[in-house]
């Protein structure tokens, strides 16, 4: 948890798309004629219009406040005699959440920036009101981001919506 | 099946600094990028206010979605100068989105009531482009 500087670079895609339906049709080549049935297809959304996107970096505090402040899971090794099928073997699987609301991090430094990732089976809700009120969600899979203003690394709950969960997180002052 | 729907992807690349190659690596603490991604299925209907590709923020704080209905995903692009706090509970500003940040989030079933963004004080005004789904 101690270096000379740290940074983190980060990005973010955000592409609305609508589902539309393609309507079957044929074109008439030469020599045969060649037809398409009915199927959907995604285009970017008709009210957005386009998709969104950044790529920029934040410069924290090159002393952390300890050990916990990331999780994330690690391989401790990935084996199988036919390469498309290696599985990987993880160690640490990020933090164990169950429907109970746990405290990620129990400094009362000031957070800067924070990343999430919901990495286990169920959707996971997270608090920056140490509890109070769970207003940010993710779904399995999904990772957040955010740069943080006047808030404590204390006040970071995380909690699974059911059953249990693993959570992935970074908490940089 | 809803035929609308927002596609994400977050990627975040922890480092440290090496004095002696003068050049920052993968942070030796966590070891690795970090990314996820992320389908939203929103409402094929929405409220005429669930976007805009312009909006001026100031420093009192601005109900972006005006339809009183329940969100379930936001994304927010910081075009210009100053920063933007956003409040997912109608009053406290936790989360900054600096110039040219886009901040993408599912929320937990939030009234749009509460979803506000505002400038840091004074007379500074940003604007912004968003989407504040159903």
């Amino acid at each position: 948890m101690s270096a000379v500087a740290r940074r983190i670079q980060y990005n973010t895609q955000v592409i609305p798309y609508n589902l539309n339906s393609v309507t079957p049709t044929s074109i008439v080549f030469e020599e045969f004629t060649k037809s398409y049935g009915a199927t959907t297809e995604n285009v970017i959304d008709s009210d957005v219009k386009k998709s969104y996107g950044c790529s920029s970096f934040i410069d924290i505090t090159a002393n952390q406040v300890d050990d916990k402040w990331y999780n994330v899971s690690k391989n401790w090794d990935n084996a199988h005699e036919t390469w498309n099928l290696i599985t990987d073997k993880k160690w640490e699987l990020g933090e164990g959440l169950t429907t109970s609301g746990e405290q990620l991090n129990t400094s009362s430094a000031a957070l800067v920036f924070a990343y999430f990732k919901n990495a286990g089976s169920n959707a996971i809700l997270l608090s920056n009101d140490s509890g109070s009120n769970y207003l940010f969600k993710l779904s399995v899979g999904n990772a957040l981001c955010f740069k943080a203003d006047s808030i404590a690394v204390n006040t970071i709950y995380a909690k699974s919506a059911s059953g249990t969960s693993s959570l992935e997180y970074v908490l940089g002052i | 099946m809803p035929n609308k729907k927002i596609v994400t992807k977050v990627m975040v690349h922890p480092t440290e600094y090496i004095t002696a190659q003068a050049h920052y690596y993968n942070d030796s603490d966590i070891g690795k990028r970090l990314s996820g991604k992320n389908t939203v299925d929103i409402a094929d209907t929405q409220h005429s206010s669930f976007f805009s590709s312009n909006k001026e923020i100031t420093a009192t704080g601005a109900v972006l979605n005006t339809g009183g209905v329940t969100i379930i995903y936001i994304m927010i692009k910081n075009k210009t100068g100053n920063d933007a706090f956003l409040a997912l509970d109608g009053s406290n500003y936790k989360t900054k989105i600096s110039k040219n940040d886009v901040f993408s989030t599912e929320v937990n079933s939030v009234s749009s009531a509460n979803i506000k963004v505002k400038t840091g004080t004074g007379t500074a005004t940003t604007n912004i482009e968003y989407i504040v789904a159903q």
